[in-house]
């Protein structure tokens, strides 16, 4: 039995709550909480090749960019199908499109619905199939 | 000595100073040089005349021996004493030469000879100083011309009259009256009288018969003449003499001797010796007076150059409202007036920056709010929809909840930071002691500054009052001194010194970090800008600059990079504090201990970003 789980990588520690407590809903997932991108990837070092991993990301982080790290994990032969979703409070229009070429699946524009977030993971977790939705306008 | 270290005013004088003596030694030069050219001349004709006198003398005493010698010739009593050879004509001769040669100076004397050469009688009686046969032996083939010359004998140098005497009616040569005198220094020293102070040396044979000078003075004279000639002039050791020389001649008409005349040039010399001391004296004269009035006009010019250095210092400080009186319509009076304007332009240059600055800043402030709300507020806003949606259990709902209110604290607290930059305005100004207040604000930092090994040292003096809304400048030292601990993570030191100029209290943060780089430098202390700090706005400078024009002062940066920063921090004097004297001593404070802080007075507030 592959083991299903969610990264959240978001430096503030009250919104990277609210997403856990709202996937919190999702049954047989667990929800692994990384404040930067060298935490990240250190916990991502540790998924095993038959493992069904969704990363959630913020674009801004403390130590690196968050698209820098889409990059290193698509660079990845283990995890470069990963399905990744992506957040931000940056107004920057080139994002989602830089996005949209490292087939991240979904962009949430902060504030963002955490059930909404929560709904299009277990989506991914059921499907593995990559496309980006962007979600900002919802 | 390095000339370009001198001030202004030193080059001028000096330049003055050197101007002056090149003028007074070339014409002093050329005066002396003159002066002595003439006075050389004019001794020269002096010599000449003494030359002339002495002639004139010398001919006349010839011609009174000659007409002595003529009217003797023609007496009876001259005839007598031929004949008789009686003691009767020898006192008639006697009385005859003393009336005629009674203002003859000088060992005198008269011979008569028979035609031999023997002598018949002698004046003075008995005493005959010349060998009168030999004499005649020299002249008597010139007979009946009179013959005169000079010649040595005994050690003597004499000068003599030879005249034959003929019978009545142009018989046979009856006899030979053989009149003279002994040139001695007596001579010397009539003649000397007689022109006006020369100095007169006869020599024949190698030897000095007769001199107006000194055995030494004449020795040393005479050999310089004997050896060099008479041309320019000649040193006895003391003095110095213009000379000429003439030549004595003898009975048969060769050179039988030299006479010098000499005449001083002493006069003439402290002639010179005057005109030199005159010459130094107006020099020295002028030199005081050119350096007088050109202090006077140096003052004028450099006094313009003081104001734009003082001008300039003060525009490096970035106060570009001082402005420099134009006094002139020169070189300087034009900058002055060029860099007048230049501080106009710099103003307006600045005052534009600024406005773009303030734009730009809204823009920034605007996106930096947007970004930093935007996390708390997703926060909220997704936390409100869980609890309204879904149906969280009570552990979710009190984290949900407490996210809720941390995130609404954080905007508060943003909110709260904008609030001071834009609230401007400080409430109370109160006079505190300086060193009291930086204890104070430090207080709160002691610990990280021991944990991470960097001294912190106060150089304040200890009566030094601030005049300042407290928290807020407590708040503005925090700031610095936290910032300079960021820079340090190695250890180091941070100085905080203060001291009274003026007007103006001067206080200065430094430490020994790596300094501030050169790219961030212009930016400073513009706020939402941040560099390399994960948290905050990026007000804490901002807010520090703004905390000290409010109060009236204004905080700077000056730093090297790799050299550490320096901050310098200036504040109105208070006002009470006006009269008291300069700063006295300081006191120094390393590593600092805990200050009780005083009740009521609020702790700072710690305010983050560089």
């Amino acid at each position: 039995m592959s083991h299903r789980f969610v990264l959240i990588v978001e430096d503030s520690r009250d919104l990277a709550a609210n997403l856990e407590i709202a996937c919190a809903a999702i049954g047989g997932v667990e929800i692994r909480v990384a404040v930067d991108g060298e935490q990240a990837w250190e916990i991502l070092q540790q998924v095993r090749a038959d493992d069904k991993v969704v990363i959630v990301t913020d674009i801004r982080l403390p130590d690196t960019n968050g698209l820098d790290l889409i990059r290193r994990v698509r660079q990845s032969e283990r995890l470069q199908s990963a399905p990744i979703i992506a957040v931000s409070g940056d107004g920057d229009p080139e994002i989602p499109k830089e996005l949209a070429t490292l087939q991240v699946s979904a962009f949430f524009r902060k504030p963002y619905s955490p059930v909404m977030v929560r709904n299009h993971l277990e989506s991914l977790l059921g499907a593995s199939g990559a496309g980006v939705a962007d979600n900002s306008q919802a | 000595m390095n000339f370009g270290r001198l001030s202004l005013l030193w080059k001028i004088w000096l330049s003055t100073s050197v101007a002056l003596t090149a003028v007074f030694v070339v014409t002093g030069y050329f005066l002396q040089w003159s002066m002595q050219d003439t006075a050389t001349n004019s001794v020269k004709q002096e010599v000449q005349a003494s030359s002339k006198a002495y002639e004139a003398l010398w001919q006349a005493r010839a011609e009174l021996l000659e007409s002595l010698a003529g009217l003797l010739s023609a007496t009876a009593a001259t005839g007598n004493a031929i004949e008789r050879r009686g003691p009767e004509a020898n006192r008639m001769l006697q009385l005859l030469w003393d009336r005629a040669t009674a203002d003859v100076i000088g060992a005198r004397f008269l011979l008569l000879t028979d035609p031999a050469g023997r002598v018949i009688t002698s004046i003075p009686a008995g005493e005959v100083p010349v060998d009168g046969a030999g004499l005649l032996g020299k002249v008597n083939r010139r007979f009946p011309s009179q013959a005169t010359g000079y010649f040595v004998e005994n050690s003597l140098l004499h000068q003599v009259v030879i005249t034959p005497l003929y019978g009545r009616g142009g018989g046979p040569l009856t006899g030979v009256l053989l009149a003279g005198f002994t040139v001695n220094h007596g001579v010397a020293r009539k003649l000397k009288q007689s022109t006006d102070n020369s100095e007169f040396i006869f020599v024949a044979r190698g030897q000095v018969f007769a001199s107006t000078l000194s055995d030494r003075a004449t020795g040393s004279v005479v050999r310089h003449l004997i050896r060099s000639g008479s041309a320019g002039l000649v040193s006895d050791g003391d003095y110095e003499y213009v000379p000429l020389a003439r030549g004595l001649i003898d009975l048969e008409g060769k050179p039988a001797g030299r006479l010098f005349i000499l005449r001083s040039f002493e006069d003439a010399k402290q002639s010179i010796g005057r005109l030199r001391r005159r010459v130094f004296f107006i020099w020295e004269a002028a030199v005081v007076i050119g350096l007088l009035l050109t202090y006077v006009a140096a003052e004028r010019i450099v006094k313009p150059v003081k104001d734009l250095d003082r001008a300039a210092s003060e525009v490096a400080m970035q106060n570009y409202d001082y402005r420099v009186a134009v006094e002139s319509d020169d070189e300087l009076g034009r900058l002055t007036s060029t860099f007048n304007k230049m501080c106009e332009s710099l103003q307006a240059a600045r005052a534009e920056l600024i406005r773009r600055e303030r734009i730009a800043t809204i823009g920034r402030l605007a996106s930096s709010i947007v970004h930093d709300l935007r996390n708390p507020l997703a926060a909220i806003y997704g936390g409100s929809e869980m609890l309204v949606d879904t149906e969280p259990t009570p552990e979710q709902t009190r984290r949900i909840a407490a996210n809720i209110y941390r995130s609404s604290r954080r905007i508060m607290e943003l909110l709260d930071d904008l609030m001071r930059v834009t609230r401007g305005k400080t409430k109370q100004v109160d006079p505190w002691n300086a060193m009291e207040l930086v204890q104070s604000a430090l207080t709160g930092l002691q610990e990280a500054a021991a944990a991470q090994s960097v001294r912190l040292c106060l150089d304040i003096p200890p009566e030094l009052e601030l005049a300042a809304d407290r928290p807020r400048l407590e708040g503005v030292f925090f700031n610095l001194v936290q910032n300079a601990l960021d820079a340090m993570p190695q250890g180091g030191e941070v100085r905080i010194s203060a001291g009274q100029e003026g007007p103006w209290v001067n206080m200065e943060v430094s430490d020994t970090g790596p300094g501030i780089a050169q790219e961030i430098r212009s930016q400073l202390f513009q706020p939402f800008i941040s560099h390399g700090k994960k948290n905050g706005l990026g007000l804490g400078l901002a807010l520090a600059r703004q905390t000290m024009l409010d109060h009236g002062g204004d905080l700077w940066a000056s730093s090297e990079e790799g050299k550490g920063a320096r901050f310098l921090l200036r504040l109105p004097r208070p006002e009470k504090n006006a009269e008291s004297p300069e700063a006295p001593v300081s006191s120094w404070v390393c590593d600092i201990e805990v200050e009780v802080r005083p009740p009521g007075v609020p702790p700072s507030s710690p305010q983050s970003g560089r």
